[in-house]
């Protein structure tokens, strides 16, 4: 018998959402915290201050940051990058900065045979930046 | 019996830019350096036609950050603009803060629901420079149905 695994696989998607925070300037190569989640539908996430343990499964990550800036959006930005297991493993996300459009999220997408840590890195600051809470949230699809 | 979890099945890809493809400018729609390299086997680039193809409906999602940008700039991107031009463009107003652009004002994604993804500028202010940001830009995907 022969199975082709795209005509027949039906694909349960399990999410997560979460608020990213930072209670103060913020600093290149330090981490989010990530807040209590609004949902979580994934079994067997956990989760500390700045980073979540993944099980297995395929991932798609979307983290995506609101900068304040009360003045001028290009002498004030940031980039980021989602880390997987201590390694940049993301486009970067950006906000608007000289000569360059933000984009808005660092997305990664990745398959774990195993459990692994997931943070959200602060990787470029540019000026001086504080996060607006309300506009930053991670975002994590999975199929098991 | 275990299961071993295979990334070849994964529903979900990102793509990036690898910067030796590109989509010719056929007027109206402009020159734009090609998403060429995904993440997983959900996607495969076509080196004819310049989209990922993947062999189920995908939604995807793109969006570009030009590299370089001194005079300000107003761009605009669409996923396929020759089939639907009107349809899920996105713009990137204002980049830049020399002489003659102001300060940056923002950033937007393109959506597509389809079986070929290619996201390509339609409109680009004059003197504004094209080549991506190929750090920042992504192209990202999932597989929808069955």
């Amino acid at each position: 018998m022969t199975y082709l695994i795209n005509d027949i696989q039906k694909v349960g998607v399990q999410a997560y959402q979460a608020g990213l925070s930072y209670n103060s300037t913020v600093l290149v190569n330090t981490y989010l915290t990530i807040e209590t989640p609004d949902h979580n539908s994934i079994d067997d996430l956990t989760q500390s201050s700045n980073t979540l343990n993944l099980p297995a499964g395929s991932y798609l990550i979307e983290a995506s940051l609101g900068v304040v800036n009360s003045v001028n959006p290009v002498s004030n930005a940031l980039e980021w990058m989602i880390e997987l297991d201590s390694t940049e493993n993301s486009n970067t996300g950006a906000s608007i900065s000289n000569n360059k459009a933000g984009v808005d999220c660092a997305v990664s997408d990745f398959t774990l045979k195993e459990t692994q840590d997931v943070k959200v890195k602060i990787t470029s600051v540019t000026g001086t930046c504080t996060i607006n809470t309300e506009y930053s949230y991670l975002t994590i699809l999975r199929t098991g | 019996m275990t299961y071993i979890k295979n990334a070849g099945s994964s529903p979900f890809a990102t793509c990036s830019i690898s910067g030796s493809e590109s989509i010719s400018a056929s007027p109206p729609w402009k020159y734009t350096t090609a998403f060429d390299t995904p993440s997983t086997p959900l996607g495969v680039f076509n080196s004819t036609t310049k989209a990922i193809d993947t062999s189920q409906d995908c939604l995807a999602f793109a969006s570009f950050s030009p590299n370089n940008n001194t005079v300000g700039g107003f761009f605009n991107f669409s996923f396929n603009p020759e089939l639907m031009p009107e349809l899920v463009a996105m713009v990137l107003p204002e980049v830049g803060s020399g002489t003659a652009g102001g300060l940056s004002r923002g950033d937007d994604t393109c959506i597509d629901i389809s079986k070929a993804h290619k996201a390509q500028y339609v409109y680009v202010s004059t003197g504004a420079q094209e080549a991506p940001d190929k750090n920042r830009s992504i192209m990202y995907m999932l597989r929808i149905g069955v």
